[in-house]
């Protein structure tokens, strides 16, 4: 009876040991989620176009220069604000859109370090919430005197409160899936 | 009370007597289960005035039998009364075995008992009945907490992980049915699969010390086992009820039991339990639900000799993460701090949303003993268990309700264990255990996989041994070996890859390159050892054990492998490919009297750690998602010292009184500071009346009162905030532990008979009676909520 019984345990263990020994290669995973870049477009007054890009620490390659934003003192731009997720360079995805479509569940929020810009939202309707709020992805800056600073630009998921008494916008609750600073520098 | 008989017959003697009354009748009262003689059985003649009680060594003679069919009765302090038919032809010899009550562990006290099962030196703690009883709404977690020494490190208020003398998650070993639980344990968030609804018999050991379970319980081992099923010929079963006021929910749970006289059995055992939203004094903690489902089937035979079973459970759970826990980065983090909790406060739901996670868990084991005659035992098993773990974030467009984690780990075990103890004053143990084990992470999530795809195999064999030298002294000894062998693939981003260094060392595992990732094959061989040396010495009602345990651990899969962001707890975790086994030292040594009116246990230890693998703070990194603390493992010396003790102390006839505490430090040798994460000092006071005459009625007051840890790691760290077009510094503060707090409880039980057959017990409980707002050091969540207020518990349980 033992003998038996530890044959065919043993014979099962084998077999279970045999059967599980493939050697597949797991499939690569280029994240669907992730933002790996945020755009900014700047049209000046004479239809100029600069654009500044801040990529993921992760997924910058050698050629990568942090972005200095140059701008004119006393100058209006239309801004737009764009995420990308370039994690995989075959396959760009603009995830500006699924923003647009969830505008409900996401705010753009702007905060100027050391300059002075007046910033005003200008979402077109695809960026306007079911409260009537422009999430900001399309602003209008005037710039005013010359000077140094930073701009942090953040998107907030699920907020309880959007706030834009101040155009900058300011929220309670939700996570941040984007907060970004860029260089700003306002001269001649 | 079930009792059993097995009759075996060693050794007939035959001498021809003219007299049919002078007959010898000689024989040993044996414990069934572990072979040892029972002194003090009363053994009576029926039909005659022959009374004797047996010997020290559980011997017994009759000088004067009549030829015939005569009958024994036997009756013994902790084994129900046997009539012993013997049929007398001759001067006979005879080996009577007594099987235990079978409700031997639900006999009412407060203290966990002592049981020497796993190891002589090192004793480990039984949790009692009435213990598991109470926490059947709760968590295995929550029922262990009330043991000195053991507390829990919870995320939120429904995953609850044990924490063993300040170690736990891969340092602490959970066995169900013998085999040890594979369920994704290296994470601090992943609660044991265990149904605490179902849970028959708990045992608790501090440290390694086991060793025939593993040598890499640096922290201890926690040992669940279905209850024991009578030899004879019956059916019973009992369905409990359970309903909480706190998370308006409750649960079902029901057992029946069928076996026959010749050792068959078969059992089956389903719960169900469903929370909603847990409520803080004065809010719902939004998300916090749970939904528990298991199911236990086993069969088998069981008779002396020999005996298998074939088991199968099946365990599900989901448990939802409070909703304001889901944090995005360090700026976040800031404000969940600073704020009034909770920012997100709701109705009562049961609906149980994104942040989530679901377990599913399958053990199947088929096991088989045979008693060898003068030899011992022998036992083995073929274990199979598949673990599937899936969590849930909050995503955003087509990845919505999508897992972002997806993890299926498969386990094949094979053990076998030789224990040789026909001689009762040594015990010899030992065995092999073979285990293969295949991870797949599931790319269809979209996210890179916390956890790559691996293979892993381990050999391990062990022998221990203890040896009485007297009624006084027994040492003991042990050694164990375990062989592991890991085979992964993973994908490292190049620019993680290259930070953490790897390009020097580990080029030659890459397989492919994929633009930005590489895809390599890690491969890793840890040889452990493991070895015990202990010491026992008992008199009358005082004990004192001494135990030495070296212990050793293989790093796990998370410590290598973890490359990214750790969402719940929004810190970036990195791994380290050139980790090295961590080795414990430990000594341990256990006090226990046990007088009338008064009992105490102290244990007091060392555990000396070289390698120990530990979260160490590294900064902050800067994402597309903004900042956040970097935390690299890393192996440092460390040293925990501790003490738990109890004591208890029977003030009237009715009254009892018991405090238990635990105190504890964990040091990291290294950095010369504290290690983080241990639990603060803590007392357990409590008040029982029992009249054990009227309906076995138990009433208690509790107090448990946790101080503040004053002995933490300051990680704290500023953190630069754009505010009003300014930056200013803020603190954020990490570290710093909750006040000390005090919880009252109370727990009524008692036991009925409305019915013909069966009894109803009734036990209602209000934990945290005066509704107060506390929070504990080890919930990772504490910078979120509060801990949950006042709850009421009803608990109904038949037993038929």
């Amino acid at each position: 009876m033992k003998t038996i019984q530890f044959t065919l345990f043993s014979l099962l263990f084998l077999t279970l040991f045999t059967s599980c020994s493939d050697d597949d290669a797991p499939e690569i995973i280029n994240e669907e989620e992730v933002i790996t870049d945020v755009t900014l477009t700047f049209v000046n007054e004479a239809n100029e176009t600069q654009t500044y890009t801040y990529t993921d620490p992760s997924y910058r390659d050698e050629n990568y220069q942090e972005p200095v934003i140059m701008l004119k003192p006393g100058s209006t731009y239309q801004v737009e604000l764009q995420f990308f997720n370039k994690s995989n360079p075959q396959d760009i995805e603009d995830i500006t859109n699924e923003v647009r479509e969830e505008r409900n569940d996401h705010f753009v929020t702007y905060a100027f370090g050391q300059v002075a810009v007046d910033l005003t939202r200008n979402d077109s309707a695809s960026g306007i919430d079911a409260a009537g709020i422009p999430i900001g992805l399309n602003t209008i800056w005037k710039t005013q005197t010359a000077g140094n600073g930073t701009l942090v630009v953040k998107l907030i998921h699920e907020p309880t409160l959007k706030d834009v008494t101040n155009p900058m916008g300011s929220f309670t609750g939700g996570e941040t899936d984007v907060e970004v600073a860029f260089q700003i520098q306002i001269g001649l | 009370m079930k009792l059993f008989v097995q009759l075996l017959l060693f050794s007939v003697s035959y001498f021809a007597y003219s007299q049919s009354c002078s007959f010898i009748l000689e024989g040993k009262v044996i414990d069934f289960h572990d072979g040892q003689a029972l002194a003090n059985a009363k053994v009576e003649l029926l039909n005659t005035n022959q009374i004797i009680y047996t010997n020290a060594k559980g011997e017994f003679k009759f000088k004067e039998v009549c030829e015939g069919a005569q009958n024994l009765r036997v009756n013994h302090p902790d084994c129900q009364e046997l009539i012993y038919p013997i049929l007398i032809e001759r001067n006979t010899k005879t080996t009577i075995y007594l099987e235990h009550h079978l409700e031997e562990l639900e006999v009412v006290s407060l203290v966990g008992k002592i049981n020497r099962d796993q190891t002589k030196s090192n004793p480990s703690v039984v949790v009692d009945r009435a213990v598991l009883d109470k926490h059947r709404g709760g968590s295995l977690g929550d029922a262990l907490q009330e043991i000195a020494g053991v507390s829990s490190l919870t995320t939120g208020n429904s995953i609850v992980k044990p924490v063993i003398q300040g170690l736990h998650s891969s340092r602490v070993l959970l066995m169900q049915n013998n085999v040890r639980l594979e369920n994704q344990d290296w994470g601090v968030e992943h609660a044991p699969s265990i149904a605490m609804q179902a849970a028959q018999e708990v045992e608790v050991v501090k440290g390694a010390s086991a060793l025939a379970l593993g040598g890499d319980a640096l922290g201890g081992a926690i040992i669940t086992s279905p209850a024991k099923i009578p030899v004879k010929d019956t059916l019973y079963g009992y369905t409990g009820l359970v309903a909480a006021s706190n998370g308006r929910g409750g649960g079902l749970h029901t057992q029946l039991t069928r076996s026959f006289e010749k050792g068959w059995y078969a059992q089956a055992d389903a719960s169900f339990k469903r929370f909603g939203d847990a409520k803080a004094p004065d809010n719902f903690l939004a998300n916090t639900g749970h939904l528990e489902k298991a199911l236990t089937l086993r069969g088998g035979l069981n008779k002396f000799v020999q005996g298998f079973e074939v088991y199968y459970s099946y365990y599900q759970s989901e448990n939802g993460i409070l909703r304001d826990a889901h944090i995005g980065n360090v700026s976040d983090l800031i404000r969940a701090i600073n704020r009034e909790k909770p920012i997100r406060s709701r109705d009562f739901s049961y609906k149980i949303n994104e942040p989530k996670q679901s377990v599913t868990h399958h053990l199947a084991k088929l096991s088989y003993y045979r008693r060898l005659e003068n030899i011992g035992k022998i036992k083995m098993h073929y274990a199979y268990q598949e673990n599937n773990r899936l969590e849930y974030d909050i995503r955003r467009g087509d990845d919505a309700g999508k897992a972002s984690l997806d993890l299926n780990l498969k386990t094949h075990e094979f053990q076998t264990n030789l224990q040789i103890d026909y001689d009762t004053n040594y015990d010899l143990n030992a065995g092999m255990v073979l285990t293969y084990q295949d991870n797949f992470a599931n790319p269809l999530t979209g996210v890179k996989r916390l956890i790559p795809d691996y293979k892993q195999y381990k050999v391990g064999g062990y022998i221990t041994g203890n040896y009485k030298w007297d009624e006084y002294w027994t040492t003991e000894a042990g050694l164990r070996f375990d062989y592991t062998h890991l085979d992964a693939q993973k994908f490292y981003l190049k620019t993680s890859w290259d930070k953490k260094g790897y390009q020097q060392d580990f080029s030659n595992i890459i397989i492919e390159d994929f633009g930005t990732q590489y895809l390599t094959n890690p491969k890793f061989d840890f040889q452990n050892f493991s070895w015990i040396g202990g010491l026992k010495y008992e008199q009358n009602d005082f004990e004192a054990t001494l135990n030495y345990t070296r212990g050793q651990r293989a790093p796990n899969v998370a410590e290598l492998f973890s490359d990214g962001l750790h969402h719940s707890a929004a810190i970036i975790e990195l791994g380290d490919l050139r980790f090295k086994p961590e080795t414990s030292h430990k000594i341990s040594l256990n006090l226990a009297q046990d007088l009338n009116a008064f009992s105490f246990v102290a244990n007091p230890y060392l555990n000396r750690f070289t390698d120990f693998i530990t979260l160490v703070p590294k900064g902050l990194e800067t994402t597309v998602r903004g900042a956040f603390p970097v935390w690299e493992y890393e192996q440092v010396d460390a040293l925990l010292w501790g003490i738990d003790a109890q004591a208890n102390y029977r003030i009237a006839k009715n009254f009892e009184s018991q405090v238990s505490f635990a105190y504890l430090v964990g040091r990291d040798l290294d950095a010369d500071n504290y290690l983080n994460e241990m639990p603060a000092p803590n007392f357990l006071y409590q008040l029982t009346y029992k009249r054990e005459n009227w309906k076995d009625l138990r009433m208690s007051v509790q107090a448990k009162h946790s101080l503040r840890q004053h002995n933490y790691p300051n990680n704290n760290f500023y953190y630069e905030v754009l505010n009003e077009g300014n930056y200013e510094e803020v603190l954020v503060d990490i570290s710093t532990p909750p006040e000390a707090y005090i919880l009252l409880g109370f727990e009524s039980s008692a036991r009925f008979t409305p019915f013909k057959t069966g009894s109803l017990e009734v036990n209602f409980q209000v934990q945290n009676i005066l509704n107060t707002q506390y929070n504990d050091y080890l919930n990772r969540l504490r910078y979120y909520a509060y801990q949950p207020g006042r709850n009421f518990i009803l608990n109904l349980t038949y037993n038929y």
